[in-house]
C-alpha cells in the first residue's frame, strides 16, 4: 500500500495513492490522466515535462511527487474557460510549433518567465528559456514571448 | 538562388575583424537551397550570429509553413556542428539521452532570414533541404573569420561554440 499524497492540480484538490518517489510527471500522466506535460528525457535535460509549482517552472520528470509543496499548474490549467492564455494565443498567432512535442513545456516556461519578468529582453529570454526544441523553433518562440508580453502589459 | 542569397546577406561587403561569412548550396529532396552563415569569433569562441537562406522548390503551396520547415532544418543541421557525436565503447553507443547528445538551445539560435523562389519546374521538399548546406556554410564562415579549416563533424571538436 502506498501512502495518500494530497495535491492541488489546476485548482483542484485531490489525493492520490503513489510511491512518494514517483516522478510528478508520471503521477500527472498515468494516475491523474493529465497528458499536457510530455516525457522527453526523464533526466531534467529537455523541459518537455515543465509544469508550474506556485508559479515557478519545474521539470516534473525529476520532481518526486511526495515532495511537492505548492499548487501545481499544467498547460491544461492556464486558460480561463474557453479563453486561451495570452501566451497560448501568441503561440497560435506566430504558428510556433513544428512537431509540437516540446511546446507545452515551452509555453509553461514562457508563462513562468512573463510572470516574473513582464518585459523580457532577448537576453532575458535566452537565459530563462532553456527548454530543448529539437525542431529549432527558437526564433518563433522568442517572437511569441515578446508578443505575449505586449498583450499582457497592455 | 545564389545571387539572391548573396544579395540578402550583403555578401562581399566588408565585415569587422573576427567576423566571417560562409556560403554553401545543394540540391536536396528536389529543392535548390543556398545559405550564408555569419559568425563572430571572439576569444576563440564562435557565435553563430545570422543565417540567410534562399530556396527554390518550384511552386510553393504554403510559404509560411515552408519557411518554418527550412528554419527548422537549418537549426537541426547547426545542432550537429555544435556537438552531436555518436561514439562507441564495448559494442554500444555511448550517448543515450539529451544530457550526452544535446541540440541547439535558445541562447545559441541565430537570426534566420529565408526567401523562396519559384523557378524550379518540379516541386521539391521542405523538411530536409535546410539541413545539408547549414554546416558547410558554417565551416566556411569559421574559415573566413579565423583561417582555420575544419573538415570533421562535429565542428565543436576543433573549436568552441557559445
Ligand atoms: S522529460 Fe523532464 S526535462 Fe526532459
Ligand atoms: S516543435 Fe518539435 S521539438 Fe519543439
Amino acid at each position: 500500500m502506498y501512502p495518500k499524497i494530497p495535491l492541488t492540480v489546476n485548482g483542484q484538490k485531490q489525493e492520490i495513492e503513489a510511491d512518494p518517489e514517483m516522478p510528478l510527471l508520471w503521477a500527472l500522466r498515468d494516475i491523474m490522466d493529465i497528458k499536457g506535460p510530455k516525457f522527453g528525457c526523464g533526466v531534467a535535460a529537455c523541459g518537455a515535462c515543465t509544469v508550474l509549482i506556485d508559479g515557478e517552472a519545474v521539470r516534473s520528470c525529476s520532481q518526486p511527487v511526495g515532495e511537492v509543496e505548492g499548487e501545481i499548474t499544467t498547460i491544461e490549467g492556464i486558460s480561463q474557460g474557453d479563453e486561451l492564455h495570452a501566451v497560448q494565443q501568441a503561440w497560435m498567432k506566430h504558428s510556433v510549433p513544428q512537431c509540437g512535442y516540446c511546446q507545452s513545456g515551452q509555453i509553461m516556461a514562457a508563462v513562468a518567465l512573463l510572470e516574473e519578468n513582464p518585459d523580457p529582453s532577448d537576453e532575458d529570454i535566452s537565459d530563462a528559456m532553456t527548454n530543448l526544441c529539437r525542431c529549432g523553433t527558437y526564433p518563433k518562440i522568442k517572437a511569441a514571448i515578446k508578443d505575449a508580453a505586449q498583450t499582457l502589459g497592455a | 538562388m545564389l545571387k539572391r542569397v548573396a544579395e540578402m546577406s550583403g555578401w562581399g561587403t566588408p565585415l569587422p575583424a573576427g567576423k566571417g561569412r560562409g556560403i554553401a548550396h545543394v540540391l536536396s529532396f528536389g529543392t535548390w537551397t543556398a545559405q550564408v552563415v555569419q559568425v563572430d569569433v571572439t576569444d576563440n569562441t564562435v557565435t553563430i550570429e545570422e543565417v540567410w537562406a534562399a530556396a527554390d522548390p518550384g511552386i510553393v503551396l504554403d510559404p509560411s509553413m515552408f519557411k518554418d520547415q527550412i528554419m527548422s532544418g537549418i537549426n537541426f543541421g547547426l545542432s550537429q556542428a555544435l556537438g552531436q557525436e555518436i561514439t562507441w565503447a564495448d559494442g554500444q553507443v555511448e550517448q543515450a539521452n539529451f544530457d550526452t547528445y544535446d541540440a541547439m538551445r535558445m541562447y545559441q539560435a541565430p537570426k534566420i532570414t529565408i526567401e523562396l523562389l519559384e523557378n524550379s519546374p518540379r516541386m521539391g521538399g521542405a523538411g530536409e533541404p535546410g539541413t545539408p548546406p547549414s554546416t558547410p556554410a558554417l565551416a566556411n564562415a569559421i574559415f573566413a573569420a579565423t583561417g582555420k579549416r575544419i573538415r570533421q563533424m562535429p565542428l565543436s571538436n576543433e573549436i568552441d561554440f557559445i
